[in-house]
């Protein structure tokens, strides 16, 4: 292409009567003009920059209209792509101090008697107060030889292994109730046989701690509050114990921390590898069962159609912000941490295959010489041993980005634009400070905020639409399937024709979260309160003023 | 303030010209003998949390004043005969002109779990590695005229004996020297006239088993026999837990001998020792050797097996004799075994037994009269927040100096150090501050010095808040995400009785008047310890790093390349280019032949200058 724009004629042909030119000259000119020619054949065909090749200003509404629904139709292409499995690469351990399932195991049946006489005591005071119960647990620590005490919602024991310095630390947590809302007697139980077998074994680098938390997350989020305060040690990874039924067939891991916050990709897959190679269960992704569902034709559309399934459990996670299960916590804290959550059946494992499991996993961590890093925190797992990296999955949502972005070019008045934008924003901000629920300012749009016209509504629009196509790549970075989430509703409140998007306003966020908290029980706001999940203020900030503009830009 | 109440220890006599310390067997002079002599023990203290303490100490006299200055006389070429004494070690230090030279490597020690406020042999530094010492000021002639000055000195003998303990103990750059610790060491004699004091620490170094055979190569038995045959057992010594190895080098004077002293220490797990579901804590030479007692080495003039006990433990044969000693401030029995005098010990075994049916661990333990901790609260990427906390157990205030040594990118913002006792401030009891920054750009360290005043039966916490400052890209180290050990703090105990060392208060018991023995006996007296200094936790420090791996290196590399052609994309993006025509006469040197050109709407002259935009 290069040869066949040298070999055009690069405008008139100097004079050589005329001027004095130099072959100097000669030369600059056919640049200039080789590359006016270049730059002119990129004008022309993209219509929206035509706005600086003096194309009329009338145009580029429409063109600008074209190029964004081209923008957005291959955002949404690529987003469904995703569970396709032309996009991902098998999971591989970046890490290679981590060496999963390389090491001999120790813990065996006499542990696992350990655990059942543990279980025992345990099954009777579960009722109990937190007195009796912490009681228990510090009194069968200290026998095993470790150091415990409690802070006000957990108790927790400290192994000094022999050759540990001190300056890093390993946490291993079982809450007393499970992420099904059961009584998690079987993780505590593993956790006490664990402090009993870890004590005085003389392999390990790092201190351990084990914790065992009240309620769901509030015990370990209370304890991570005070831990500085406690120990000097820094904690790199942290495991959490589910265990609810009586036995399990698979072991669920369940990574997702809080405010989409991932662990580093080397946990799940070495806790991964661990469980299969050397726990002898196969793993999987949450609860989900890895097997395609039958009655879809080629293997190629039930792949598809599991990796969506994952996918989909994935992002209802991601977009709300919650933590999967109680190592989400952990997560602020900056610990890489996983829970394994076993999933219950009739059989055939249970403490043995745990305990062994967890036993190697803990080796694998006790290895790490720095903290986990070497980007390998933004993925997505569709299977157990598949992952989609960063590049194959994040430009869907800068496309989506982008479509909105480049409909914000023409903003004749930035100023009496910003005017019409500022007030939404300041409403939220009030509603925020004195805490109304989001459902309470469905009549704010139309009572008090003024609505712009002609040049003003342009300018804000563009205005909104600038805003929020950057914040959207953006937040694909942290949290992708929260930009998702985000770019879609963004799509529908200033994209679509008038009736259309009048329908979809109707629908306001507040009533949304009003009826998730009723049917899923999804309360962002305890959520925010309890363990920090930036989804309930990001709702203020966000999606409020989104909607209260797009109201009054109708 | 800060400074008279240190010199006030500075200035005591720790060591007489005797130099016996407490730890010695027997009472020793510089007269009796003109000879060098060693001297060894092994001293076992049971720990109440059912582990042992296992310390290994040997001592050695040399260079009577007499001898070595008349050598030096009668022969001009420089002679060095040793006889117990080892020239690897000594020489560099001769040459150096060393006055006290102290290595130690130490793992952490457990103070809330073990009741003792540190490793049994009191020289132990904090985490890690460190090497501290005095060095006479240049007077040497040879000296002066060389051009050494005292710190190339130092770094001449630390990095000749980092190769003796194959540990990097020299410093990288000559601003890694701490040079105000010298009131926290005090010199052993007492002299400070002329000497000056360098501290090197190296909280990343760990004790390693490449320190055991040179450690062994420097005693004069060699690890062949006598006590240092049990310690020349790689694969037991290794396995004990909070290891700490070290050597004291005092150096002979006209008027003093010298003496050199290396300890090694480890923590036994007597559960684990005799299976975990035994419940016994019962153990024996050869249980934890794996050797029975050995034959002594010919030339030791003392070697003593100890036991520090409170009565509970039987043993089997019993000891000799019986010696009251302080440990800790604690008047302890201490059960001796003289292997150089009863004959019948060697290739024998030693039992000890408790009168229990099965070993319980306590719930809680008596901690130590001062306790330290550590942590490092309101972590953030940027700063954080030193939180210190010291308890004072006993019934009575302690004055106390607290010192920390910092890396040159830790900030302290020392206006806002908080001392709190139970949550309430108490800046009274802080009663001076000496701050010593580092000096950018050179690599240097920040040392500081609280000195506190510890009310009875309280804890009081220390916050310092610092900020990290950003470190270039060369000065991380390898894996980077690691984070940066920060030495241990120092605290130094200014009150202690130095007069009545634990010396004075020791008696025989087989030299009768027991019941005076027994009505003292575990009476405790914490100003009485010859522990003057207690070592914090190691703190592993979070560094803001880049990322050093591939994808990085790409995306720097791609950023760069953005930037170098930004100018030319921005460029053609936003500008047009056409020709520009000159007006003739606008240059003198085109001018001739600017000429009338032909303009058809469009900008296609051929001027002098062709570059134009809009």
């Amino acid at each position: 292409m290069l040869s066949r724009l040298r070999r055009r004629t690069a405008g008139p042909r100097p004079d050589p009567q005329g001027v004095n030119f130099t072959s100097e000259h000669l030369t600059a000119a056919k640049t200039l003009a080789r590359r006016k020619q270049v730059i002119n054949a990129i004008w022309v065909r993209i219509p929206i920059l035509s706005l600086w090749s003096g194309g009329a200003l009338e145009d580029i509404a429409d063109n600008s209209l074209y190029f964004r629904f081209v923008l957005a139709l291959v955002g949404i292409i690529w987003l469904l792509a995703i569970p396709y499995e032309g996009l991902w690469k098998r999971t591989y351990v970046d890490e290679h101090a981590l060496q999963p399932s390389q090491v001999t195991m120790y813990f065996d049946w006499a542990e696992v008697h350990k655990a059942d006489r543990y279980l025992d005591t345990l099954e009777k005071i579960v009722n109990g107060t937190f007195d009796e119960r912490t009681a228990f647990l510090q009194e069968s620590f200290s026998i095993s030889g470790l150091a415990t005490s409690n802070t006000s919602t957990s108790t927790y024991a400290h192994i000094r292994p022999p050759r540990s310095k001190g300056t890093e630390t390993i946490l291993v947590s079982a809450n007393w109730v499970s992420r099904d809302g059961t009584p998690n007697l079987r993780g505590i139980a593993t956790l006490l046989a664990l402090g009993d077998f870890l004590q005085g074994q003389n392999h390990w680098a790092s201190d351990l701690v084990l914790v065992v938390g009240e309620g769901y997350v509030e015990g370990l989020e209370g304890f991570m509050r005070e831990y500085h305060n406690l120990f000097p040690g820094v904690i790199w990874t942290g495991l959490n114990i589910d265990y609810p039924g009586h036995s399990f067939s698979h072991l669920g891991m369940f990574y997702e921390g809080v405010n989409g916050r991932l662990p580093n990709q080397d946990i799940v897959n070495a806790a991964s590898n661990v469980a299969r190679y050397a726990g002898g269960v196969l793993p999987r992704l949450h609860d989900v069962v890895d097997e395609p569902p039958a009655g879809f034709g080629s293997p190629l559309v039930q792949n598809y159609l599991l990796g969506a399934k994952h996918l989909l459990h994935h992002f209802a996670f991601m977009a709300t912000g919650r933590g999967s299960a109680a190592h989400g916590v952990l997560a602020r804290h900056r610990i890489d941490a996983l829970t394994l959550y076993a999933s219950p059946a009739e059989g055939p494992h249970g403490f043995h295959t745990l305990g062994r499991t967890i036993e190697s996993t803990l080796r694998s961590m006790n290895n790490l010489l720095e903290r986990l890093h070497a980007s390998y925190f933004f993925y997505l797992l569709p299977r157990p041993d598949q992952f989609i990296p960063v590049g194959h999955y994040l430009p869907a949502a800068v496309l989506l980005g982008a479509s909105l972005t480049i409909g914000g070019f023409d903003c004749p008045s930035p100023l009496e634009g910003l005017g019409y934008i500022l007030p939404a924003f300041a409403v939220a901000a009030v509603a925020w400070i004195v805490g109304l629920h989001p459902i309470f300012l469905a009549p704010v749009p139309l009572a008090i905020l003024p609505r712009p016209q002609g040049q003003a509504h342009t300018s804000a629009k563009s205005l909104t639409l600038l805003f929020y196509g950057a914040l959207i790549p953006t937040l694909a970075m942290v949290n992708f399937p929260q930009a998702v989430v985000l770019a879609l509703i963004s799509l529908l409140y200033l994209t679509l024709p008038k009736y259309l998007a009048l329908a979809i306003l109707a629908i306001q966020p507040g009533l949304i979260l009003a009826l998730a908290q009723g049917y899923w029980g999804l309360d962002l706001q305890k959520d925010w309160l309890a363990v920090g999940n930036l989804t309930w203020p990001g709702v203020y900030a966000v999606w409020l003023p989104l909607w209260m503009i797009s109201v009054v830009l109708l | 303030m800060l400074l008279s109440s240190l010199r006030l220890l500075l200035l005591t006599p720790i060591l007489s010209a005797a130099g016996a310390t407490s730890r010695l067997p027997t009472h020793r002079t510089a007269s009796t003998t003109e000879q060098d002599a060693f001297y060894e023990s092994l001293t076992l203290r049971p720990l109440p949390d059912g582990r042992l303490s296992v310390l290994f100490e040997f001592t050695t006299y040399f260079g009577s004043p007499a001898s070595s200055s008349s050598s030096s006389i009668s022969s001009p070429i420089p002679q060095s005969h040793h006889s117990l004494t080892p020239p690897a070690l000594l020489l560099p230090l001769e040459q150096n002109n060393v006055s006290e030279l102290t290595i130690s490597f130490s793992t952490g020690w457990d103070q809330a779990r073990t009741g003792i406020s540190g490793s049994g042999h009191y020289e132990t530094s904090g985490g890690g590695g460190e090497v501290r010492g005095w060095l006479y000021e240049n007077q040497d002639d040879q000296d002066v005229s060389s051009g050494r000055t005292v710190e190339d000195r130092w770094g001449a003998v630390t990095h000749a004996l980092g190769g003796l303990f194959c540990a990097g103990l020299g410093p990288t750059e000559a601003g890694e020297n701490v040079r105000t610790f010298g009131e926290n060491y005090p010199p052993v004699r007492g002299d400070t006239d002329n000497i000056t004091h360098f501290l090197l620490s190296h909280p990343e170094a760990q004790l390693c088993t490449e320190n055991l055979t040179p450690f062994l190569s420097l005693l004069p038995s060699k690890g062949q026999s006598g006590l240092s045959a049990l310690l020349a057992q790689p694969g037991i010594i290794f396995a004990w837990a909070s290891q700490a190895e070290g050597i004291e080098v005092i150096m002979p004077t006209a008027s003093h001998h010298g003496r050199w002293q290396g300890w090694w220490e480890g923590i036994v797990d007597l559960r684990t020792l005799n299976g975990k579901g035994s419940g016994k804590r019962d153990f024996s030479i050869e249980k934890i050797f794996r050797k029975s007692v050995p034959r002594p080495f010919p030339e030791a003039g003392g070697s003593v097996i100890r036991l520090i006990s409170d009565g509970a433990v039987v043993a089997e044969p019993s000891g000799s004799r019986e010696v009251e000693e302080r440990i800790d401030g604690i008047l302890e029995t201490v059960l001796e075994w003289d292997v150089l005098d009863e004959r019948t010990l060697i290739g024998s075994d030693i039992a000890f037994r408790w009168d229990e049916d099965r070993f319980r661990h306590p719930r809680t333990i008596t901690p130590p009269g001062l306790t330290t901790s550590r942590t490092i609260i309101d972590r953030l990427a940027s700063d954080g927040t030193l939180r210190i906390a010291i308890s004072n157990n006993d019934e009575i205030d302690r004055e106390a100096v607290y010192s920390e040594i910092w890396p040159w990118w830790v900030k302290g913002w020392m206006s806002e150090v908080e001392v709190e006792v139970d949550d309430a401030k108490r800046p009274d009891l802080l009663e001076s501050v000496s701050y010593n920054p580092s000096i950018p750009p050179r690599v240097s360290t920040t040392t500081t010095h609280f000195q506190l005043r510890l009310p009875a039966k309280s804890t009081v916490v220390l916050k310092i808040p610092f900020t990290k400052l950003t470190i270039k890209y060369t000065e991380h180290r390898p894996d980077a995400e690691r984070g940066v050990e920060l030495s241990s703090g120092v605290l130094t105990l200014l009150d202690l009785d130095v007069d009545q060392d634990s010396k004075g208060e020791r008696s025989h018991r087989h030299d009768g008047d027991d019941e005076h023995v027994m009505s003292r006996s575990r009476s405790r007296n914490p100003l009485k310890s010859g522990r003057r200094r207690i070592y914090t936790n190691r703190i592993l420090l979070d560094v803001p790093t880049p990322d050093f791996s591939m994808p990085y290196n790409v995306i720097i590399m791609s950023s760069t390349v953005m930037a170098v052609f930004f100018g030319l994309m921005q460029g053609s993006l936003t500008r047009k280019w056409g020709w520009v025509q000159i007006q003739p006469g606008a240059d003198s040197t085109e001018a001739g032949a600017g000429a009338e050109a032909k303009d058809n709407g469009s900008l296609k002259e051929y001027g002098g200058v062709v570059v134009g935009s809009e």
